[in-house]
């Protein structure tokens, strides 16, 4: 991306500010004495200083923050759990604000005053209510929010570029991480997209009675604007007798994208999954969704059928046929003979039981171990499990996983799709 | 003396029947034989009954552990469900062996109690379709403490896949699948129980 050179002197300041804020805290990380003492892990230390400067840094780097606290692949454990507190507490749009960048078709259909429902950093909704009498939810990204992001973004990028060329640092796909976290903000920002993401996802879930997911009203959609059907009841969500049974619904809704459909939502933190009171589940905000190629979906069908086989050896070979080359020197008896011992070694097949973060820690350092790079169509099926476990082991501890998983499993391995490139 | 009063007199708790022995049994098999088809339906056969042979080594082997073990072989003829019209038998061109061991170390008078262990491969038989698998459907006792196992719950481990005789080229025969795509699953997943309805022993005759 080019800059325009009017432009230079702003975001020289505004990349003074990031150095500054950035540096400050890498020095408050290492200057905290007293967590070191406490025996906090130094890694926790850094991600909490890193979410301590992503508040700061505005609505791009809280964005970032949250997507990278689902990282596991590419960042520790402990600093993934400290940015996971990045949430979004910020007021909401004013009315009038929020009013004015409606469509004018929608704004004259749109009957009584908007009402605003949650808020965030990027977006808030509203409640309102159309002539006909139809309930919405109105989704309106803030203004002058895309400009912005896209500056921090091509900021984020360059740093990271520069980070690459230091030593110890050299070789490290600094990049590459940052590509792909600003690609998956700026598909935040698509309204357009994320209204088809609802609408295939409506389509795929259908069967599932429990799962409930709001119909777009495509003709009042705009890049800035996601008009959908008001769900009643999802501030309250959350609480209720029947929330295990909706939980597990929304476990079974996630295999079937995994290993059916291949069209997965990656970012189903309890902000997005609702548990109803009557036992269903709403899922929200299909921003950050992949579509996994027919032959990626296969293989992670087939490695999920031959952990429950307990065949580690399987599961080497499953994950073989989809990394992308080997580096040199990479050693793929070494990495059958530790999956192996990973698939071995991981017990429980309760959700309690079964830590999804260290085994998927653990299976990403074996591929780094030995030289091998994983696909991101590999990657991104365990980060959307990994999202949800937090609500999963609260919620169901005792539920079998692979139980629940085997249907959906075997009618993935059964199906044979579309080979689809479409990210 | 009727067969029945023959395996009476037999003691099925006594490990030192187990080497080389050859045991004949009708078994019905209670629980739950899950399919599921690639389009989501799921089919039920908790009716299967059959009949089984199970032969074992008469080499008794030691694990590194110290403890004993030794090879054992099934043999099917046909399991059937009357409700579903599914017919299972054995593949004939791959042996269903497994492995018996002794819980505890020492030889062969340690072989029970034992955890026992078979790989079974399959030809189904429904709908006008005929079905192989290529993985093995893995089932599994822990602790028996008689021989044959009979009453015992045997579990399949996780499910396994079948593919289509008619997508193999290979037939029965083919042992890696290609590229051809499993058309439905099997799955074993609760109580596999069996009970003796009828027991023939066959003594060896000497001369």
């Amino acid at each position: 991306m080019r800059t325009d050179p009017r432009e230079a002197p702003a975001l020289i300041v505004r990349a003074a500010r990031i150095g500054a804020v950035l540096v400050l805290a890498l020095l408050r990380a290492v200057t905290d004495v007293r967590g070191l003492v406490a025996g906090v892990p130094p890694a926790a230390l850094l991600g909490d200083r890193l979410a301590w400067a992503c508040e700061r840094l505005g609505p791009a780097f809280i964005k970032i923050g949250q997507l990278l606290s689902t990282r596991v692949d590419i960042a520790p454990p402990a600093a993934c759990r400290a940015l996971a507190r990045l949430r979004d507490h910020v007021p909401p749009l004013a009315v009038p604000v929020a009013a004015r960048a409606l469509p004018a078709h929608l704004a004259a259909r749109v009957s009584g005053p908007l009402t605003p429902v949650a808020a965030g950093a990027v977006a808030c909704v509203y409640h309102g209510r159309l002539l006909d009498g139809r309930e919405i939810a109105v989704k309106v990204r803030r203004p002058g929010i895309a400009r912005l992001i896209a500056r921090d973004l091509a900021l984020f990028r360059h740093g990271a570029r520069l980070l690459q060329r230091l030593p110890g640092l050299r070789g490290a796909p600094l990049a590459d991480v940052a590509g792909q976290l600003g690609e998956a903000l700026l598909a935040q920002l698509d309204f357009l997209g994320e209204a088809r993401a609802l609408g295939r996802l409506r389509a795929n879930l259908r069967d599932q009675a429990a799962v409930r997911v709001p119909g777009v009203l495509e003709e009042f959609c705009r890049p800035d604007v996601l008009v959908m059907e008001y769900v009643p009841g999802l501030e309250s969500s959350g609480r209720g007798p029947d929330r295990k049974e909706a939980v597990v619904a929304a476990l079974r809704a996630v295999y079937h994208m995994l290993f059916v459909d291949g069209f997965v939502h990656c970012d189903l933190h309890p902000g997005n999954l609702h548990p109803m009171p009557d036992g269903s589940v709403v899922i929200v905000d299909a921003g950050f969704s992949r579509q996994l190629t027919d032959s990626g979906r296969r293989a992670f069908a087939a490695f999920f059928y031959r952990m429950t086989r307990g065949e580690g050896a399987g599961c080497a070979e499953v994950v073989l046929s989809t990394v992308l080359g080997g580096r040199d020197g990479h050693d793929a008896r070494g990495f059958r003979a530790d999956m192996d011992e990973l698939v071995r070694a991981a017990g429980g097949s309760r959700i309690g039981e079964f830590d999804l973060v260290s085994f998927a820690v653990r299976l990403f350092a074996i591929q780094r171990r030995h030289g091998f790079y994983a696909d991101p169509q590999f990657v991104f099926p365990i980060l959307s499990l990994i999202v949800m476990e937090g609500t999963l082991r609260e919620a169901c501890p005792d539920v079998e996983f692979q139980t629940e998983a085997l249907p959906f499993v075997l009618r993935g391995l059964m199906r044979r799709g579309e080979e689809s490139t479409d990210p | 003396m009727s067969a029945d009063a023959r395996s009476a007199a037999i003691d099925h708790a006594d490990p030192l029947i187990i080497p080389g022995s050859t045991h004949h049994v009708g078994l019905a098999i209670r629980g739950e034989l899950k399919l599921y088809f690639a389009d989501g339906e799921t089919l039920d056969c908790d009716d299967v009954q059959g009949m089984s042979a199970v032969r074992s080594s008469d080499e008794v082997g030691t694990t590194a552990d110290g403890r004993p073990t030794l090879v054992v072989t099934r043999l099917m003829t046909h399991f059937h469900s009357n409700v579903t019209g599914l017919l299972i038998q054995q593949n004939p061109s791959r042996p269903n062996l497994g492995r018996l061991t002794g819980i505890a170390p020492g030889g062969p008078e340690t072989l029970l109690p034992a955890d026992v262990t078979f790989d079974q491969y399959l030809i189904l038989a429904l709908r006008g379709r005929l079905y192989v698998n290529t993985d093995p459907l893995v089932m599994e006792a822990a602790g028996i403490t008689t021989f044959p196992p009979v009453g015992t719950t045997f579990l399949s481990k996780g499910a396994t896949v079948f593919y289509d005789l008619a997508d193999l080229p290979g037939g029965i025969t083919q042992r890696d699948p290609g590229d051809a795509v499993p058309r439905l699953a099997l799955a074993s997943q609760s109580v596999c129980g069996s009970h003796l309805t009828h027991h023939i022993d066959m003594p060896v005759m000497d001369g």
